[in-house]
């Protein structure tokens, strides 16, 4: 690593902000009403630095909530013409959990059969990240081993280690950027570098939870050994609300529906949910998870059975802790893990 | 890289009148090279679009050693098979696919097949059944057990009349409540059982119909010793997308649309989730 990383001054990391708004549509932290969402900004004037994380994951600029996918036209000889979103953005100021959860979605989407409107976005995306050194209330990255410093998944991955900030460089676009940069960056010296490795080991001390109760509800969940009441109490507490689906940054699953008149119209797709009640509901009104206790044994399953970690390469959490902030029912990853491992919250033991 | 959500313009060739709320629709891609390229194997589905409406995801029931179209076996049951009903031959559709693994036709090569289908489940055993008999000599004994709800619901009585009378071939069929014409058996599908005898060392079952007959046919095959690899389903969930993506299809860790939706009973045990 010696050999890649830079550094920034701070005072000249505006410099550097103007230089990726001209590489392409920049999204960065923004504070508003009391919260920090990431948005399309002009300038670094406009960024919030001071921000654990956002509400929304910044997903959405790689798969957006509703997007079109073709345009259609039934009358006549039946044209179909897909649409096509290739605008260059620069995303500044994510999180480890965000780019770990980025690097997941990227192996499903570009996997097997791709995804052609996903990966024109992503192709067309640069990612700048900023270390945590202070978790949140309700950060558990840690135990996701998606944070609080990552080694991969980032264009360039910036660290605050005083005066200046380490630019760890990931990819050839990263190191393109830093070129383009020109006296902008320094060569980190080894001093740095082990200021920014003490750094990211003082972050890791700050987390008050370990990382044995994720491979223990790993094995539980895989293994068939979790109680059905438990499931059902899941199911009790659970609202259906398709929250948890909103703001998981690893969430993708979504539905497809055609919108026009006149034989004219648009193929959009959009978020979908598997906590909602008609995911798997069939014409003619089979629905094999008609009960919401099913619906939530799948989405735990799918986040951490061993069966499906072996098809994305790794489980289906980052820790980034935005569904303990959504959860009406307090059945975030976090409650539900400890529900399985130690029975804690739950009024049946497991 | 391809646009896999795409469809291509098929025409409607074809259009027969299977039961009251069943036809069959032989479909051929507007362009020629489009269709010189449509391979499938018998258990693959394709995406149906009705623009304006949607797509719905229907199994293949013709075999492919048909080159010129291809027939899906469709029940009107909601708004795009309803709109599909309304469309006569010349009528343009969109096509995407073929998907899913297919049956393993080249696996059971030498074997005896026994086929058991429940109502509108023989459709896709129809395209596996049609091409064994195109490679006649390369299967041992075909057997078929096919049941449904009344004699106006069993499906392709045409064929199902000409397989009877087709050598090396056995056809039991049945109805869970009978009319004045029908002078066949009368009970569930389970009951046709009685009247064969399989070796189940030599006998590959495929298996196709509503999710409440599984369970009671792989228990009569399990009785007659059956392995649970030689017990072969295909399934039915929601494929929105076809291609693994949307999520909507899966059962446990599998998508049905890409890993499916033919399974081997073996399979089918490890999903730990009801099918």
């Amino acid at each position: 690593m010696a050999e890649r990383a830079r550094t920034i001054p701070k005072g000249r990391i505006g410099e550097f902000i103007k230089l990726l708004a001209r590489e392409g549509t920049l999204i960065a932290p923004v504070a508003r009403s009391g919260e920090t969402v990431f948005s399309t900004v002009n300038g670094p004037e406009e960024i919030s630095f001071d921000y654990l994380n956002s509400l929304l994951p910044p997903k959405r600029f790689l798969l957006p909530q509703t997007e079109p996918m073709l345009t259609y036209d039934a009358n006549g000889r039946c044209e179909m013409t897909p649409v096509y979103d290739e605008e260059k953005r620069v995303i500044f100021g994510l999180r480890s959990c965000d780019v770990g959860a980025i690097a997941f979605l990227d192996h499903f989407f570009l996997g097997d059969i791709p995804d052609i409107y996903y990966a024109k976005r992503r192709e067309n995306t640069t990612i700048i990240s900023i270390t945590c050194q202070e978790p949140g209330e309700n950060c558990f990255c840690i135990c996701a081993d998606c944070g609080p410093f990552i080694e991969t998944g980032f264009d360039i991955q910036l660290t605050d280690i005083g005066e200046t900030y380490l630019a760890e460089i990931g990819t050839e676009r990263g190191a393109e950027l830093v070129g383009k940069a020109g006296d902008l960056f320094a060569e980190a010296s080894d001093g740095e570098i082990e200021r920014r490795n003490e750094l990211a080991a003082a972050a890791e001390k700050r987390f008050k939870s370990t990382t044995t109760y994720f491979s223990a509800a790993i094995r539980r969940i895989s293994t068939e050994i979790v109680p059905e009441e438990l499931w059902q109490e899941l199911g009790d507490r659970c609202l259906a609300c398709g929250g948890c689906s909103y703001v998981c940054p690893t969430c993708s699953c979504f539905n497809v529906a055609d919108l026009g008149s006149g034989g004219t119209g648009v193929r959009m797709r959009c978020w979908d949910s598997c906590a909602l009640g008609g995911f798997t509901r069939m014409a003619g009104g089979h629905n094999p998870r008609k009960e919401k206790q099913d619906r939530r044994n799948r989405r735990f399953y799918h986040k951490l059975s061993y069966y499906y970690i072996q098809r994305q390469d790794k489980h289906g959490c980052v820790g980034c802790g935005r569904c303990i902030t959504v959860c009406p029912g307090e059945i975030d990853m976090p409650a539900v893990v400890k529900m399985i491992v130690k029975g804690e919250n739950a009024k049946v033991k497991a | 890289m391809d646009n896999a959500y795409l469809p291509k313009i098929a025409k409607i060739v074809d259009v027969q009148q299977e039961l009251t709320d069943v036809r069959t629709f032989s479909l051929r891609f507007a362009s020629d090279q489009d269709q010189d390229d449509f391979h499938y194997k018998p258990g693959q589905f394709i995406e149906l679009s009705m623009l304006g409406l949607g797509e719905a995801p229907i199994s293949i029931s013709s075999s492919p050693s048909r080159k010129s179209s291809f027939d899906i076996t469709v029940k009107a049951i909601g708004s795009v098979t309803q709109a599909l009903h309304a469309q006569k031959p010349g009528s343009l559709v969109g096509v995407r696919g073929p998907y899913g693994n297919g049956f393993p036709v080249d696996e059971v090569a030498g074997m005896d097949i026994l086929f058991v289908g429940g109502g509108i489940g023989l459709a896709p055993l129809r395209s596996l059944l049609v091409n064994l008999l195109d490679n006649r000599s390369s299967y041992g004994r075909i057997t078929l057990l096919y049941g449904a709800r009344t004699p106006s619901e069993l499906l392709f009585k045409q064929d199902l009349a000409a397989w009877a009378m087709t050598e090396g071939m056995e056809v039991h069929t049945t109805v869970d409540v009978a009319d004045e014409s029908w002078t066949g058996n009368v009970g569930v599908v389970t009951t046709l059982f009685a009247k064969i005898s399989p070796d189940p060392k030599q006998t590959i079952a495929f298996v196709c119909g509503p999710p409440v007959m599984f369970r009671f046919v792989i228990a009569e095959l399990l009785k007659l010793g059956f392995s649970d690899d030689r017990i072969i389903s295909t399934l039915e969930r929601y494929m929105k997308c076809g291609i693994g993506k949307c999520g909507h299809c899966c059962i446990g860790h599998k998508y049905v649309c890409v890993d499916g939706p033919v399974f081997n009973y073996r399979e089918i045990k490890t999903l730990q989730e009801e099918i």
